[in-house]
């Protein structure tokens, strides 16, 4: 069995027998091969030369072309056009071609990515023009993916926005290069494809696709982004992430309350993205809202949160920070807490690590501190190691501090004996005494415990340090604190020092415990508490300072650490906000403050209301006033002189007021005599309550103005009329009338022409009397009837005046009769009133069957006004109504027109004659040389108006008539020939125009 | 009125005949070149009115161009580069060699011919 195996094997290794001739056979077809591989290579390398170079050159010859359509334009010469027409043509014979498609295609996609503007415009016209787009129109249809992706390319990239229906069932094709390609021409092609690609897709939107389609829309020109607010709802959690993007993008900051539930959605990235949006548009209100996610969020979104609480927090929230920066062990998030908390209050948390505190050393040398024993060989051994040299910097930091706070104890000790204030004080003497960053650095209660503790093995005695240093009373305070057993349990707590520990700052650790209003400590903050207690016991030293000049400052009784730490315990730190600082107001009791209403003294004086007008309500009021006010402060009264006086009317002056309004001695008397304040009116209204006839007295008026007027009587009993008269011209018109009489006066010869003014008085005898009665009668109630009797008696009468009189009358009713004439002859004329049919009254009450009858008299009684009325009835509900009328509507027709042909006939015979004296007279003035003949002249005639001019149906016709024929023979009506004379530029009639023509034609 | 004669000098040949084309019509004896070499040769022997020139061109690109005129040639005849958006760079670069304004890519034709008219104007 072996030996059969190693036989085998040996069959195996050595070389099998070689047929040599076959070698040759081998060799022959390698050699093939390799020929064979290489023509095929090279006759696929010159193929795609050969297109390639094809395709350049079609392309450059299709370049110019393309040019050619870019740039024609409307107004380009005749040359231009010509060879735009030709090139159209000769481009639509090679578009026939695929190949040449295929290339002009591919010359408008390159193109179109080198030009912009117009000529861009022009480009995608023409790819449509030239039906390029039925090619990707075809594409859309093939199975193959590239060629959909490609088809939908070329339709977005050429704008042809008729393609989007056609794109956008692409939107949610499964296979993504398509899908994608549809996304992008939705968006592209129209401004609404944004919101129905959201609206529909079903499928991840990838990073590159958001920015893709993100950065399409910020390209497109005049887009008014929609509200994304509306897709946060979407199920689909790509198209929410994408919305909020687009939210942020467009800053559509009215999501707010939607970007505050999505905080709280699973998707990490979508919960970033809102935190984020928040943040940027500056949300306070997600706040709580992201306090509660918080716990439940990766480390990432704590980061997050944290940032935007910094951002976006207040006062409120920095003790929400601490916790997290006490509870949270990841570091990132630990920094970013406290990094929130410096945003928020800045400088509250000071860094730590990695300081240089080497400038300390000397100091630190004055000191009589011992080191810890543990830490001296790393110190002796410092500069060996980066990680020696580290734990130096914390040692020599942390013995910083003890100085600091060995300080700050010791200052304490000198002053708390006077009290909080002064202690306080020494405080900030102790920030002056140090170097201001290293005082400000870490130094929370905390640590100050922990340097205590440090500090207490020193192992000094008070003796000693009281007398080297004045750190020796914080020393003595520090045992004394350690004496205490709850303390130094404290103390041991609070003693294991954390490498994360960050410290904080007094000041706002001090203002989170405030602000949690519960008042809650910390051990050390306790320790602390005591510590400074018992510092206040201490009796006061002799440092005598004022402090005047600080606010009162209280606090509950029951706040002890307030008691205790918080007077004016951050003094040494000046940004310190004032405006925490509780002040004492002085208690008053409401015994205490009098009544302000009852005791108040109204120190008023009238002159500070000048603004206000005086308001007399009665005259007693008014006196009162009078009395009073106005004349026990006159000089007030002046000062309101510019306020209107108002009264009620029965207010009466003061005598001062009258002395200044009335002057005159007159004037002084009781006002009933005087008019002052009167106007005419008045006057006669007291004239008719008079009772007195109005002009007693039967001398005429004129003679009393011929009495001087110095004469006329002011007396207030006289109710003459003439008396009033001058009265009130001597009241009113005084110095004017007064001027006027003088004239009169002065002009005797005037008075008679007054006096022929007023007629004389006629006196008729009895005859007399009643011939004017019986005229004056007539006058009123007779007409031209009365003429004969008025005749006999102008024959009868011997006195003139009533002659006179009788022809007046005579006259005047000859006038009416002539009058009465023109009247009548005017109501007789034919009134152009509107057609009536008397049958149409008929026809409402009677049956069918007379209304038959009635229409076969409309016939024979009929005329033109029954037109209209048979009109109607051809509109009948009864057919045999409709039928009639129009059987007699169209004898109608034909009667009426019969009548207007004899009419016609003679106006045409006279528009005949009148047309060839017009040719007549026309031809003589324009060229007179010419002769005519009548039959030329019929030529000239019947060209012009043709024969039509004559048809006298039309012509004649009235317009009721044309109506009814308008609607029977329309056309006709439409051809009724307008008449017209055209003068043409040279001043021949177009008619010697014509005629000069056809003769010219004829010739 | 002669013509005002102009150098396109742009390697894409179907752009270059865009412009070409619209130059010709504005107006212009219009010469291109394809490359920094023609160019080059065709500056040794005529000076054209203007320069409408793309930056990256094969052999000599546009920065040298103006080089050239400017140092070699000792010529201020006007010269427009053409180049991409966002190559800000290339363009102060451009500036500082002494190129008289310069136009982006996607170029408005129009535009091209109204800078060129304002830049002979100019001289």
């Amino acid at each position: 069995m072996l030996i059969r195996a190693i036989h085998t094997i040996f069959l195996f290794v050595t070389a099998p027998k070689i047929d040599t001739d076959s070698l040759w056979i081998l060799t022959i077809v390698f050699i093939s091969l390799a020929a064979l591989y290489f023509v095929s290579v090279f006759i696929f390398r010159n193929n795609i030369s050969y297109k390639s170079s094809k395709t350049k050159k079609r392309k450059m010859e299709l370049s110019p072309m393309v040019s050619e359509f870019l740039f024609y334009e409307e107004n380009a010469d005749k040359e231009e056009k010509s060879n735009y027409i030709d090139l159209k043509i000769q481009i639509r014979e090679l578009i026939k071609n695929d190949f040449n498609r295929k290339i002009l295609t591919e010359v408008l996609l390159d193109l179109r990515k080198d030009v912009s503007g117009d000529t861009k415009q022009r480009l995608f016209k023409l790819y449509q023009d030239l039906g390029l787009d039925q090619d990707a129109y075809e594409k859309l249809k093939s199975w193959k993916w590239e060629v959909i992706a490609k088809g939908i390319s070329h339709l977005t990239q050429m704008q042809v926005e008729p393609a989007y229906s056609f794109i956008i069932k692409f939107i949610n094709d499964r296979r993504h290069t398509v899908r994608k390609q549809a996304e992008i021409a939705a968006v592209t092609l129209k401004p609404e494809g944004i919101n129905y690609f959201l609206d529909t897709t079903r499928y991840k939107i990838s990073e590159w696709q958001q920015l893709k389609l993100l950065d399409v829309l910020r390209n497109r020109e005049n887009f008014e982004p929609p509200r994304f607010k509306y897709w946060l709802t979407s199920t689909n959690k790509h198209v929410v992430l994408f919305a909020i993007r687009l939210i942020k993008h467009y800053n559509q900051n009215d999501a707010n309350a939607a970007l505050i539930e999505l905080v709280k959605h699973r998707n990490n990235q979508i919960k970033t993205e809102a935190i984020q949006c928040i943040q940027e548009f500056y949300v306070t209100d997600a706040i709580p809202m992201l306090k509660q996610v918080f716990p439940k969020c990766n480390v990432d979104i704590k980061v997050s949160i944290l940032g935007t609480i910094g951002e976006l927090g207040s006062d409120t929230d920095i003790a929400f920070l601490e916790k997290v920066a006490d509870s949270e062990g990841n570091f990132a998030v630990k920094s970013k807490a406290f990094g929130a908390i410096n945003m928020i209050s800045p400088d509250t948390i000071m860094p730590t690590e990695g300081l240089d505190n080497k400038g300390i050393q000397p100091l630190l040398s004055n000191l009589p501190i011992e080191k810890p024993k543990e830490l001296e060989p790393q110190e002796t051994n410092e500069q060996n190691t980066e990680q020696v040299e580290d734990q130096e910097e914390v040692l020599s930091q942390e013995a910083i501090e003890a100085i600091k706070n060995r300080m700050s104890a010791k200052k304490m000790e000198d002053v708390s004996s006077e009290d909080h204030q002064t202690s306080s004080l020494t405080t900030e003497n102790e920030s002056s005494i140090g170097t201001s960053n290293e005082i400000k650095s870490p130094s929370n209660l905390e640590k100050e415990k922990e340097i205590k503790d440090n500090e207490m093995p020193i192992g000094q005695t008070e003796s000693e340090t009281t007398e080297e240093n004045p750190i020796v009373v914080v020393e003595q305070q520090l045992e004394i604190a350690q004496e205490k057993p709850e303390e130094k349990e404290e103390t041991d707590v609070s003693r294991e020092p954390s490498k994360e520990e960050v410290p904080i700052n007094d000041e706002h650790k001090e203002q989170s415990v405030i602000e949690s209003e519960k008042y809650s400590f910390t051990t050390a903050s306790l320790g602390s508490i005591e510590l400074t207690e018992d510092y206040s016991d201490q009796p006061s030293s002799s440092i005598d300072l004022d402090f005047n000049f600080l606010p009162i400052v209280i606090q509950e009784s029951n706040d002890l650490y307030h008691q205790n730490n918080s007077i004016m315990n951050d003094s040494h730190q000046p940004e310190k906000d004032i405006r925490q600082i509780e002040v004492a107001y002085e208690v008053i009791k409401v015994e205490d403050i009098p009544n302000p209403i009852e005791n108040v003294d109204f120190d008023l004086d009238i002159s500070d209301f000048q603004f206000l007008p005086i308001v007399i309500d009665s005259e007693e009021e008014s006196q009162a006033i009078d009395n009073s006010e106005v004349e026990n402060s006159p000089e007030e009264i002046e000062d309101l002189n510019f306020l209107p006086l108002v009264t009620d009317g029965s207010f009466e002056p003061t005598k001062e007021e009258q002395e200044l309004e009335l002057p005159s001695e007159e004037a002084k008397e009781p006002n009933l005599t005087t008019l002052e304040g009167y106007t005419l009116s008045d006057f006669e209204i007291d004239f008719e309550q008079s009772g007195k006839t109005p002009i007693e007295s039967t001398e005429p008026v004129f003679e009393l103005e011929e009495e001087p007027m110095a004469k006329v009587s002011i007396d207030a009993d006289s109710s003459n009329a003439d008396d009033v008269i001058s009265w009130l011209m001597e009241q009113n018109e005084l110095g004017q009338i007064e001027v006027e009489y003088e004239e009169i006066n002065n002009s005797s010869s005037d008075d008679k022409s007054y006096s022929n003014l007023i007629p004389e008085p006629i006196y008729y005898d009895e005859h007399e009397t009643y011939m004017m009665g019986l005229l004056d009668d007539l006058q009123e109630l007779g007409d031209h009837r009365e003429i004969p009797l008025l005749e006999e008696l102008l024959e009868g009468e011997t006195k003139t005046f009533i002659k006179d009189r009788i022809s007046q009358l005579i006259a005047s009713f000859s006038q009416h009769i002539t009058e009465n004439k023109k009247t009548k002859k005017e109501e007789s004329a034919p009134l152009n009133l509107p057609n009536f049919s008397v049958f149409a009254d008929l026809f409402k009450s009677i049956d069918t069957e007379a209304k038959l009858i009635l229409l076969d008299e409309v016939v024979a009684v009929g005329d033109e006004k029954e037109i209209e009325f048979l009109d109607n009835l051809l509109e009948d509900p009864d057919p045999q109504i409709r039928k009639k009328a129009q059987t007699v509507l169209k004898t109608l027709v034909a009667k009426v027109s019969n009548k207007s042909d004899t009419k016609s006939f003679k106006k045409k015979v006279d528009d005949e004659v009148l047309t060839k004296e017009l040719f007549d007279h026309q031809m003589a003035k324009e060229n007179p040389s010419v002769t005519y003949t009548t039959e030329e002249y019929q030529e000239v005639i019947s060209e012009i108006d043709g024969n039509e001019y004559f048809d006298e149906e039309l012509f004649t016709i009235d317009f009721e008539v044309s109506e009814v024929l308008d609607k029977t023979y329309p056309k006709k009506i439409l051809e009724l020939p307008v008449e017209a004379v055209e003068i043409t530029p040279n001043g021949a009639s177009l008619m010697f125009q014509i005629y000069q023509f056809t003769k010219a034609f004829h010739r | 009125m002669a013509k005002k004669s102009l150098l396109l000098a742009e390697d894409d040949e179907l752009l270059a005949s865009l412009l070409n084309f619209r130059l010709k019509k504005g107006g212009y004896d219009v010469v291109h070149s394809g490359d920094g070499k023609q160019v080059k040769e065709y500056l040794a022997q005529r000076m054209p009115d203007i320069i409408v020139s793309d930056i990256m061109m094969p052999y000599f690109s546009g920065m040298e161009l103006i080089d050239y005129v400017r140092n070699e040639l000792k010529s201020t005849i006007p010269i427009i580069i053409i180049s991409s958006a966002g190559n800000e760079e290339n363009v102060i670069n451009a500036f500082e060699l002494g190129a008289n304004d310069f136009i982006s890519k996607p170029v408005s034709p129009s535009e091209l011919l109204v800078r060129v008219a304002r830049e002979l104007n100019k001289n």
